[in-house]
């Protein structure tokens, strides 16, 4: 990070540390983990001692794949801080337009912690099996959230038809950012309306469950949920069609592991029933949960096309894309509704 | 022009360069996963410089034909008939990339307008060589990239 922008940090912190003092910035380090925004982890010191945070800013206009809304996610974590039963790392301050911290950031406590990922990559198939149960609880959390809790900004959709309908109808319209004519959209959208799965309630959906994005807390144990900047409400059946997807091209999958344990406490917690969900509706939500991130891929790498920007981590998407394409016919067979071998 | 070295081995000797000399020496973590995504780009466009004009041909010539015969067997198809129209006045002899890519990128538009056809209207063997027309199109596209790991995440 410059000089100014530490500057900035420090100055910052300065007028938000309840009269301690002059801040001073140690050890800032920037977090790869992530492909959208720009993390970074740091201690501060001032005259009540020292202290770790995360940063999660805006990065450079054209540098990451998803154009999220900093204010939208602050407003999201503020709600879920307050109402308290998904546990968050505590989010404390917020740069609304990056006038302090030169782009729009928040800054949150930092957890001594590894990620879920992390942990299941040194572990293997029999000891990850001791993550699926906590899992199953974390992911429930979110799903079993008050929906009048969430604050205004976040949107409801009228019913889960009118929903879905709108999540068919945006695979037709997303061809029109594209730099291409590309097929697979109108493919999928023409699949997902002739298969439709059981309706279920609406709730609160996280919109990138993933293991990088669960953090376990050393000493707690506890699961913390982090990267809310896709959350919405919607059906959580997305969220668990998207850890398959996230996983596939980031083993090993803690879930697919121990599928069935996971499953079962899973409806035992959100009263979701077997017919709901299942491997072949999650199968289903597997290719629907992908168009946020899909749509965001194809807006991003048309602006390389379009000649509107160079960044290396856009140019790196259109390997991912054809992995996610491989993922969706995957997932269609399945469901049950591709053929199995159309060789 | 030159053509030895090969567009793909000049691609593979920028690769080289850039994980044995450039990489050791980088410390910032977003430079090396930068520097990562690089190498992975790099290896995606050797096979796809080798392959892609061929590739968009077979694959437009297998659309056009399976769009032909919808066509023939659903008169009243009217969408993939228009569809079929555009891409056969874009569709030219040139082999040069933009007039390639420019008759494969009226395919794709083909090939949606069967997919619509089909899924909503068509007989089983209509959603099948949908199938395999995308699954065509997957091949090819797999070729390219192989298997894909998403790489810094933790």
């Amino acid at each position: 990070m410059s000089e100014e922008n530490i500057a900035r940090l420090s100055a910052f912190l300065g007028k938000r540390n309840g009269g301690a003092g002059a801040v001073t910035i140690h050890d800032y380090t920037p977090i790869t983990g992530g492909y959208s925004r720009a993390m970074s982890r740091f201690w501060a010191q001032d005259a009540n001692g020292r202290k770790g945070y995360v940063m999660r800013a805006d990065p450079p206009p054209g540098q990451s794949i998803l154009d999220t809304d900093r204010t939208y996610e602050w407003e999201l974590l503020s709600a879920l801080d307050s109402e308290g039963s998904v546990r968050i790392p505590k989010p404390l301050w917020f740069d609304p337009t990056g006038a302090e911290l030169g782009s729009p950031a928040f800054i949150s406590e930092n957890l001594e912690c590894d990620s879920l990922h992390m942990l299941t990559q040194k572990g293997n198939v029999e000891s990850n099996r001791q993550y699926t149960r906590r899992l199953a609880e974390a992911i429930a959390s979110v799903h079993n959230f008050p929906l009048d809790r969430l604050p205004a900004g976040v949107r409801r959709p009228r019913s889960w038809s009118d929903y879905l309908d709108e999540c068919i109808a945006s695979w037709r319209t997303a061809e029109a950012a594209h730099a291409e004519h590309e097929p697979f959209l109108r493919v999928v959208a023409a699949w997902l309306d002739a298969h439709r799965p059981p309706e279920t309630p609406l709730r609160l959906v996280h919109g990138d469950f993933q293991g990088p994005n669960v953090l376990v807390q050393h000493g707690t144990g506890n699961y913390h949920m982090i990267d809310w900047e896709l959350a919405h409400v919607g059906d959580p059946r997305e969220d668990l069609g998207w850890w398959v997807l996230a996983h596939l091209s980031m083993p090993p999958d803690a879930i697919e592991d121990d599928k069935d344990s996971f499953l079962a406490h899973y409806r035992e917690l959100t009263g979701l029933s077997e017919e709901v969900v299942n491997p072949a509706t999650i199968a289903y939500f597997t290719v629907q949960s992908s168009a946020g991130v899909f749509f965001n891929l194809i807006k991003m790498t048309s602006r390389i096309a379009n000649g509107e920007t160079m960044g290396s981590s856009v140019a790196y998407m259109t390997n991912a894309m054809p992995f996610i394409h491989s993922t969706w016919i995957t997932s269609m067979r399945l469901a049950g509704h591709w053929t199995k071998d159309n060789a | 022009m030159i053509a030895r070295p090969t567009t793909p081995q000049l691609l593979q000797t920028i690769k080289a360069e850039l994980n044995d000399k450039i990489a050791p020496a980088l410390t910032d973590p977003t430079h090396i996963v930068a520097v990562q995504m690089m190498s992975s780009i790099l290896d995606a466009l050797s096979v796809r410089t080798a392959h892609e004009i061929a590739w968009m041909i077979d694959e437009a010539n297998a659309t056009e034909t399976a769009a032909a015969d919808y066509v023939a067997a659903h008169p009243d198809a009217r969408g993939v008939a228009a569809a079929l129209a555009a891409y056969r006045s874009v569709h030219s002899s040139s082999l040069h990339l933009a007039d390639v890519g420019a008759a494969y990128d009226s395919a794709a538009e083909l090939l949606s307008c069967l997919a619509d056809a089909a899924f909503s209207g068509g007989t089983a063997a209509d959603v099948r060589t949908v199938e395999r027309l995308v699954e065509q199109r997957l091949g090819n596209e797999l070729t390219i990239v192989g298997n894909f790991q998403a790489v810094g995440r933790d």
